[in-house]
């Protein structure tokens, strides 16, 4: 699942359409409790999607770097596809900032965002791309924000698209769990069954251990009696497959 | 070599070093970091992901830069064994290298203070000759283009005579120079082992030739057959390599020949389990043996005597080294 979080609603109003969830965070700390709420898994992604002050007003960038201002934590999104967006640094404040620099980007919730996903998923699952708005001067008007980020939809659609790539949570596993239960395996018995059904799905030898499975089914050797007998089992098949 | 971004730590762009690696990548986001742990070592990375999209992370090492050899590691015999990493991680991908479980990520490190690297290698030197494997963490050779670390270690040795220096790569790199206390060791896989398992790393007819013509030059060589690998025609795939090699090499000018079959730490089988789920290599049933993995130890011995006895018919048992 992609989640696409805008601190703002006039951010958010201008993605629709986007593919992903999006949810409106709230300025700066209480960003943490609503992203707290998501019940993120480790192979969701997510984009954070916002203005932030900088000097190239109206530019796009997607984040390289994020620095905590309050902190000094620095956390580095992984940036694994080729976007043709520019990149830049960005440091989070806890307070608004009234003057950037050349080549200096500022806003109040990425850090935070990143310290909270980036316990989850890898940071190869994490993008943010920043609109800089203003020079810190001069604020925006929400409708402003609105066609600011709307101006750069379809780049941030790209991204968005890019970032969902390869989105699959493979599966390892391909046994019965009724034919496992035959096998009277001890837990110990049963990790070791699963590392060898991901091993032969990483092999493709699949349908080699569910031959071999009826091989023994044919043979009355499963049902097993008990848990000696489902090692032996499990020492033919370790043969058979070595 | 393609990298997408440069992570470079701020006291890295005092050495020239620097400035020679970032001019040859034009084109590359260049981002200026603090420690190259904080990149390199972050939680939760995806490693496969980042393998095709490698960063190179330009840094200056702190600590210990010279390492007492591995007890997995061949030490050919040599006291005073010791490897050097003036790089992290490899541009090659081999599906059973050991760095998979020993880095939490693809990204590879190149580290700019090789005079600090000198002056470490000239205290261990005070206390007698040392032999220092340069090119275990990574391959200098297939670098060397782009960060000269090769040249660096080369130069090493010409300036130190105590100092034996081996150079291992699986690129065919051009050899033009025959330094006595220099080796350079090519490992060679069958081509079947190297279209699965080595991706982007040169052929094994290119890299033979390449053994072949460094002899030539009169540069001390070394052959690995390590780690062999078990794949189906295990036997013909062995034999066809090296009666190949034994056609275009003479075996007599070789300085030795290191067999070994895979193994691994078990420890860093579990951690490249983790990172590369849908690794065949990585997920085969090993066997676990003092905390290291291997093949079954039937299937393993049958495996190396039988590549040893092939080796055998070219040169004397006492020049080749095998592990165990």
């Amino acid at each position: 699942m992609l989640y696409i979080l805008t601190a703002l609603k006039c951010e958010a109003s201008a993605l629709a359409g986007l593919p992903g969830k999006v949810i409106v965070t709230g300025v700066g700390e209480r960003a943490l409790d609503n992203i707290s709420k998501i019940s993120l898994s480790p192979s969701d992604k997510v984009l954070n999607i916002g203005i932030c002050a900088g000097s190239n007003k109206g530019e796009g960038y997607l984040i390289n770097q994020v620095i905590s201002a309050d902190t000094g934590r620095r956390f580095y999104p992984d940036i694994l596809f080729d976007s043709g967006v520019s990149e830049m640094s960005l440091t989070t404040y806890s307070e608004v900032v009234n003057k950037v620099s050349e080549n200096m980007l500022c806003d109040m919730e990425s850090a935070l965002i990143c310290e909270k996903v980036l316990k989850v998923i890898p940071p190869s699952n994490l993008a943010i791309y920043k609109v800089a708005s203003d020079n810190g001067e001069k604020f925006p008007t929400a409708n402003e924000v609105t066609e600011l980020i709307r101006t750069h939809v379809n780049e941030i659609r790209k991204i968005a698209e890019l970032l969902s790539e390869g989105d699959d949570d493979r599966t390892y596993s391909f046994i019965p769990e009724s034919v496992i239960e035959e096998l009277r395996f001890s837990q110990y018995m049963r990790n070791e069954l699963k590392d060898i059904e991901h091993y032969c799905v990483a092999s493709g030898r699949e349908d080699e251990l569910l031959g071999l499975i009826e091989k023994f089914r044919s043979e009355g050797k499963i049902p097993c009696k008990d848990k000696k007998t489902g090692r032996e089992i499990l020492d033919e098949i370790y043969t058979y497959l070595r | 070599m393609r990298f997408t971004h440069i992570y470079v730590e701020e006291k890295a762009f005092e050495y020239p070093l620097t400035g020679k690696i970032l001019n040859k990548l034009p084109g590359a986001s260049v981002i200026r970091i603090k420690h190259y742990k904080d990149v390199f070592d972050r939680k939760r990375q995806n490693a496969v992901a980042q393998k095709e999209n490698q960063s190179l992370i330009i840094a200056v090492r702190d600590g210990n830069r010279i390492f007492k050899g591995a007890p997995v590691c061949q030490s050919f015999g040599q006291k005073n064994f010791y490897y050097s990493s003036s790089m992290m991680n490899c541009p090659f991908d081999c599906e059973y290298c050991y760095l998979k479980g020993m880095y939490p990520t693809s990204n590879m490190v190149v580290f700019v203070n090789l005079e600090d690297y000198r002056k470490d290698v000239e205290d261990k030197l005070s206390e007698g000759p040392m032999y220092v494997c340069a090119s275990y963490d990574t391959d200098l050779l297939a670098m060397n283009g782009l960060t000269g670390h090769a040249d660096f270690w080369k130069e090493m040795a010409l300036s130190h005579e105590d100092l034996l220096v081996e150079l291992r790569t699986k690129a065919a790199i051009d050899v033009k120079d025959s330094i006595p206390n220099v080796i350079y060791a090519f490992t060679l896989s069958p081509e079947e082992v190297v279209a699965s398992y080595e991706r982007s790393t040169a052929s094994v007819s290119s890299r033979i030739n390449a053994a072949s013509k460094a002899l030539s030059q009169g540069a001390k060589v070394r052959l690995c057959f390590d780690p062999i690998i078990k794949i189906s025609n295990w036997e013909d795939a062995y034999r066809n390599l090296i009666e190949e090699c034994a056609s275009k090499i003479d075996f007599s000018k070789l300085t030795d020949i290191s067999v070994g079959t895979f193994r691994i730490s078990s420890d860093y089988l579990n951690k490249m389990r983790k990172s590369f789920p849908d690794s065949e290599v990585a997920w085969y049933p090993y066997f676990i043996k003092d905390g290291v993995a291997q093949y079954e130890p039937d299937t393993d011995k049958r495996m190396q005597e039988y590549v040893l006895d092939l080796v055998c018919k070219y040169t004397e048992r006492e020049k080749i080294f095998t592990w165990n």
